[in-house]
């Protein structure tokens, strides 16, 4: 399926990558290989240790200690963190934090940088008002719109998602799902969605690789996986997904 | 009836010149031996707080607890704090969220567990040594005697909880209050540590108080829930009533945002 | 969440309210500063005239702090020691806290060989106390006031590098460093723009101690005579000139020492304040 598509985003082929040094050298990721299309969202299911996040850091070059095949086509893949009392600079006001990304990528003109975070600013559902605060004095769920607007402001097409809303509250939880995949839509958007949780990742994700222990044991659509896991690594999770039916 | 809880209110006054902030409203609660009752909310709820009130463990100085909390004919808020920590460990026991931190770094596993024994009860060390293996055991820890002289770092956060667990358990309690005891593990993990809690509830007999975020592990463990909200009680009753016919709209809201198996589809116009 | 806003805004009101040290100190601290500066350009009397009738005087409205025994006006002298006392140590602190916070922002951000090898240097000069080592470089390169700064200035360096380097290890994996590095913001730019506005509570609270330590280093040094010169007195250099008289003028003694000690007084609550503060914001 993969070699079908026209030219991925991101394209990863027998990807191992290792973390420390000397007899401390451990590998973390073993093997992998998958492909990811322009406007596509693919979930990265796995537990704590699976090696998911090393992959993320590994698709947006935090990871220099690799060996295979490793291509990103999107200039600066960004990330939205898990934590959105760590991913803002508390220093700093929203104004400027969502500025910065522009400066960094050489926009000068400010009014210019304005008209991009005010267009930015109404695209993740905040107000002018907010440009003003610093992160403290915003809820959590406005403090992940503001890192969702600095992720998207510099234009990337890809956007690393690391656990967006595992730190949230259900009822926020729905409301940042809703807003990533309104945003996916609207900008063409490629999501790579880190997530424990299978059941975030199917509101979002059309495929899922299912990450244990640095290999993807499982690959493909969500509905499919859902209905007919074939790795035991998968039915265990998804048995131990708690519903309400 | 074991528990019945009436009024029970949390005001922290402790600010002059600040309006008293309400951290738990007129919460009420009846609970028989050895039943499981769930207690759902998002931060700010209040839940939390309602366990530690009942558990004895907000300071009076800061706070204002009122209102009564009849455990087995004793109230358990009119108790001075000396009299309350004979009813803790020993009557009711706590489980807290994070295992990384409620345990001794420097303290072998056995140690910890024995703790509560060797406060309130006269045993010789094999008879200590014999009951922390039982609860340890009851926990769902494998080869007790091994993780007895082991120490904390050499443990998974799964493991730490169960140890947690079996320390609240060793002077066997009646009610157990769990406060979020499975928000920091793994979903496997998670769903093996209320694989364990249903069985301590079976074999044991012992009431579990279940805090919790997560309407699904409140769904797989409890038969009775109670919805709060800014301190106050939404709704509560039957699991399978509130979850499947919610009277109120904020329990609607919340199991809406449940991550259920619906695609999320892109654009505003439908949103 | 709601809870834990509500109750960090009140917490915010309640220090601002308390915070008493803060106050003082500020208050404190200004007066001492407006003495100072008066200092700079007016005293009553030329602190090194010399008055033969008013040998020994006791303090009266005509020598708000008496005379010593040469007969000149200890206020006056007082004056002026403050002022150069503050400006070497005000001098000391900066060559000590802009190369300690250069030196330390680096080493912290971007660790390795480098940064060990020049902590262990900063271990190897902490290590001895900081007085007698200003002694034996001052022993090499002579008293003098330049001399003075350049030596308690290279030796405060450790101290100010250490801490800074302490924050910026804090600070360089936070996601919102990881995010600006993804977003090409330069390390220079991350160093200086990003991560230092979060460590000024930390430096502010650093640079008042090393103020006081600068006050008293100075003041040790003259008192030992490797300081200043005699023609530019230091408050340290007129407790050492007072020493002989301590018993019979003992105003030649209390009122520069009573000036030092507020002056370290003052500067010690605004930093004890500025801690209290920050309580609140990490």
């Amino acid at each position: 399926m993969a070699d079908s598509m026209a030219e991925p985003i991101v394209h990863i082929r027998d990807l191992n990558s290792w973390y420390g040094r000397g007899k401390d050298r451990k590998q973390v990721l073993r093997g992998v290989s998958l492909d990811l299309a322009p406007g596509e969202a693919l979930g990265i299911v796995g537990e704590s240790g699976s090696g998911k996040s090393t992959l993320a850091k590994c698709v947006l070059g935090m990871v220099t200690d690799i060996t295979g095949e490793l291509a990103v086509n999107s200039p600066r893949p960004q990330m939205v963190f898990q934590d959105p009392y760590g991913s803002l600079n508390p220093a700093k006001k929203v104004g400027w934090i969502l500025e910065e990304p522009l400066r960094a990528a050489g926009v000068k003109d400010r009014e210019e940088r304005r008209r991009r975070v005010a267009k930015f600013l109404s695209l993740v559902g905040l107000e002018e008002g907010h440009l003003g605060r610093r992160p403290a004095q915003l809820s959590g769920g406005q403090r992940q719109r503001v890192a969702i607007a600095a992720a998207l402001i510099q234009g990337s097409r890809l956007i690393v998602l690391d656990e967006p809303v595992s730190a949230l509250d259900v009822t926020l939880q729905a409301q940042i799902l809703r807003l990533l995949a309104d945003l996916k839509e609207e900008l063409g958007l490629s999501y790579l969605f880190i997530s424990h949780d299978l059941a975030v990742v199917y509101q979002l994700c059309g495929r899922v690789a299912v990450m244990t222990g640095g290999e993807i044991v499982e690959e493909g659509d969500v509905d499919e996986i859902y209905d007919h896991p074939k790795h035991p690594y998968t039915k265990k999770l998804l048995e131990a997904s708690l519903t309400l039916d | 009836m074991m528990l019945r809880v009436q009024d029970l209110s949390v005001v922290f006054r402790d600010r002059a010149g600040e309006e008293p902030f309400t951290a738990v409203d007129r919460f009420c609660l009846t609970m028989d031996r050895g039943e499981v009752v769930g207690v759902v909310g998002e931060s700010g709820s209040g839940k939390s707080m309602t366990a530690h009130a009942l558990m004895g463990l907000i300071q009076r100085p800061r706070a204002e607890v009122t209102g009564s909390a009849v455990f087995e004919g004793t109230d358990l808020l009119a108790l001075s704090p000396e009299e309350m920590r004979r009813y803790q460990g020993r009557d009711l026991s706590i489980v807290f969220q994070e295992p990384m931190t409620s345990l001794n770094p420097t303290m072998r596993i056995g140690k910890q567990v024995e703790e509560s024994l060797r406060i309130h009860e006269k045993l010789s060390r094999a008879e200590r040594r014999d009951r922390a293996l039982d609860a340890m055991a009851l926990a769902g820890l494998p080869e007790p005697e091994s993780v007895y002289r082991q120490y904390p770092h050499q443990l998974s956060g799964g493991m730490r909880q169960r140890v947690m667990i079996a320390s609240a358990l060793v002077l066997r309690p009646r009610l157990l209050i769990a406060d979020e005891p499975t928000t920091a593990l793994d979903v496997t993990i998670q769903a093996q540590i209320l694989e364990t809690l249903k069985d301590i509830n079976r074999k044991e007999g012992t009431a579990i108080l279940f805090i919790s975020h997560d309407l699904g592990v409140v769904k797989a463990l409890c038969r009775r829930v109670v919805v709060m909200k800014q301190g106050k009680i939404v709704e509560s009753g039957a699991v399978d009533d509130v979850f499947y016919h919610p009277q109120e709209e904020y329990t609607k809201l919340l199991i809406a945002s449940r991550p259920a198996r619906k695609k999320l589809k892109g654009g505003r116009q439908d949103g | 969440m709601v809870f834990a806003r509500q109750r960090k805004q009140a917490d915010t009101k309640n220090r601002k309210q308390k915070n008493w040290y803060l106050t003082i100190g500020i208050v404190l601290t200004a007066c001492m500063l407006i003495f100072i500066t008066v200092g700079f350009f007016w005293t009553p009397y030329k602190p090194s005239a010399l008055s033969a009738a008013d040998r020994e005087a006791a303090p009266s409205l005509r020598h708000l702090f008496g005379c010593d025994q040469m007969g000149r006006d200890v206020f006056s002298r007082t004056l002026e020691g403050a002022g150069s006392t503050l400006t070497i140590a005000l001098a000391v602190l900066a060559v000590g806290a802009v190369c300690g916070l250069v030196i330390g922002a680096l080493c912290g951000y971007y660790g390795g060989r480098l940064d060990a090898l020049i902590m262990r240097l900063c271990d190897a000069v902490a290590a001895f106390p900081s007085v007698l080592l200003a002694l034996v470089v001052l022993a090499v390169t002579g008293p003098g006031k330049y001399n003075v700064i350049g030596a308690l200035g290279v030796l405060f360096i450790p101290s100010f590098a250490r801490l800074v380097r302490g924050e910026f290890l804090k600070y360089r994996d936070r996601d919102f460093v990881q995010s600006a590095r993804l977003m090409g913001v330069g390390d220079l730019r991350i160093i200086f723009v990003h991560i230092l506005p979060n460590i000024w509570p930390v430096l502010l609270s650093g640079l008042t101690i090393g103020f006081n330590n600068a006050v008293l280093a100075e003041a040790s040094m003259s008192y030992l005579g490797i300081g200043v010169s005699p023609t530019e007195p230091s408050l340290g250099y007129m407790l050492k000139d007072a020493q002989g008289v301590f018993f019979t003028l003992p105003w030649c003694t209390a009122f520069p020492a009573a000036v030092a000690i507020l002056l370290i007084l003052g500067m010690g609550m605004v930093g004890e304040g500025i801690r209290e503060r920050m309580g609140v914001a990490s």
